[in-house]
């Protein structure tokens, strides 16, 4: 199989997060931050390292501010039911994934909040942040944006919506789905409140995990309340993160999975691992390009400027239709919407979809060969 | 003040704290408290076996650990 499902989640995971994960059930299968014994408090250092791991590649400050979540749309619903309050005006852009979109849509029906939708003008640093001002107002709480549209790959300006939202006191909350681990992100040096990422992408741990990360946490609600192995004469759910974030047992097979995947990053090198997914995008649009039948609709992917993903059509096929079509070639890709209604309709797109493609750090040349041949195959039939 | 020993209710600033000491030339380790007041129920000590109590809590609280309750001295590991 040629996978270029990655945007979806990555696939093969490394040896080294299969491995951690197998050692997770046999050598730290005790609950960690619950007991007092040596398996429990071995495993809670193993967890506790993960969240280092986290703050240091994200430029988190505190490690405790890490939260451990089921994956970045958990993140996303932690932060919105967690800080908005009846009232609040939210702007986001409109590239955003479901994650965002449905609980600001469904807050906005129940009348807590209101939010307006910013254009994001692909290349267009000016005129993007420009339309993010016009929205922003007295009541304006939050600026949320994606790092990069999980369609188009267009990276947003996070830096200037940063200085933008906190120049009208509100909180900047950034969906790093399609970046986490790919491209860089650091939490101070960007201007990023609230940072929301899944475990099983760009980090390479198993699905099933993600993080958000708070550079301060203390008036967040927690979504879900609980046992968390502290305080536990009290009835009211402790006030310090992250115990006051993550009530139950966690997924200490997922979370050393994750741990390991960190560890592959590094080993690896991230901007390596970003070049090389890159390249690989720049040949298949050059590629694409020369095809009479296959239409693009984003800039040649830039370093800076897209997350490596690209999204095509074959002219006369729906998007489903096309990837059925790369199936039977053994071509693995995500059609239709990609939970991201508003960014097609941003690109006009709505109707067909776009057939996408997103690599990995184990993406060959041999792989993309096949997927451009199987692309060109298709296109030529009638 | 003897050995001192510090408690706090989240594992995760257990870990911490040991860690923001031993790489300031303590020597710390923490166990589940034996004998948690009953008014806040599961908590964690770190216990200082190797350094002065005031530069230890000095470190802990300069690195954001929450610590519950007034340090304590020359409870045993």
């Amino acid at each position: 199989m040629m996978y270029f499902d990655n945007a979806a989640t990555t696939y093969p995971k490394p040896r080294m997060v299969r491995e951690a994960m197998a050692r997770a059930l046999t050598e730290f299968g005790a609950n960690p931050g619950r007991s007092g014994h040596t398996m429990s408090l071995r495993t809670a250092e193993r967890v506790y390292h993960c969240r280092e791991q986290a703050a240091e590649l994200f430029g988190l400050p505190d490690p405790e501010n890490v939260i451990f979540t089921l994956n970045c749309t958990h993140a996303v619903n932690t932060v919105l039911h967690g800080v908005l309050r009846r009232g609040d005006h939210v702007v986001t852009s409109d590239l955003e994934h479901n994650a965002v979109m449905r609980p600001l849509y469904q807050m906005a029906e129940e009348g807590i909040i209101t939010y307006s939708t910013a254009h994001v003008c692909e290349g267009n640093v000016e005129q993007t942040v420009a339309n993010f001002q016009a929205l922003m107002g007295a009541n304006t709480h939050m600026l949320i944006c994606t790092h990069a549209s999980n369609v188009f790959g267009a990276v947003l300006p996070i830096e200037p919506l940063a200085a933008l939202a906190h120049a009208h006191d509100a909180l900047f909350v950034v969906d790093a789905a399609q970046t986490a681990g790919i491209l860089p992100v650091d939490m101070q040096k960007m201007g990023i409140d609230f940072l929301c990422l899944p475990g099983h992408k760009g980090l390479y741990g198993p699905m099933g995990t993600g993080l958000l990360l708070c550079m301060d946490g203390e008036g967040i609600r927690p979504l879900v309340e609980g046992g968390t192995g502290s305080l536990s004469a009290h009835l009211a759910q402790p006030p310090i993160l992250p115990d006051k974030m993550e009530s139950g047992t966690g997924n200490t097979p997922g979370i050393l999975g994750l741990s390991a995947g960190f560890d592959f990053i590094r080993q690896a090198e991230q901007q390596d691992i970003r070049e090389h997914e890159l390249r690989l995008m720049q040949q298949l649009y050059d590629a694409l390009a020369q095809i009479e039948k296959v239409l693009l609709y984003t800039h040649r992917p830039e370093e800076g400027k897209h997350a490596p993903l690209l999204s095509f059509n074959i002219f006369g096929l729906h998007s489903e239709q096309a990837a059925s079509l790369l199936n039977e070639d053994g071509v693995a890709v995500r059609a239709g919407l990609h939970c991201a209604p508003c960014a097609h309709k941003a690109y006009h797109t709505f109707e067909t979809g776009t057939v996408r493609v997103a690599p990995s750090y184990f993406t060959s040349k041999k792989d993309l060969y096949g997927l451009i041949k199987s692309i060109q195959k298709i296109a030529k039939q009638p | 003040m003897g050995q001192p020993n510090f408690k706090v209710c989240s594992i995760t600033h257990a870990e911490k704290g040991i860690r923001l000491l031993n790489e300031n030339g303590f020597h710390a380790i923490y166990k589940k408290t034996p004998d948690p007041d009953s008014a806040d129920g599961c908590c964690y000590t770190i216990y200082v076996t190797k350094g002065n109590a005031s530069e230890a809590l000095s470190i802990l609280h300069a690195g954001h650990v929450r610590l519950t309750g007034e340090p304590g001295g020359d409870r045993k590991p």
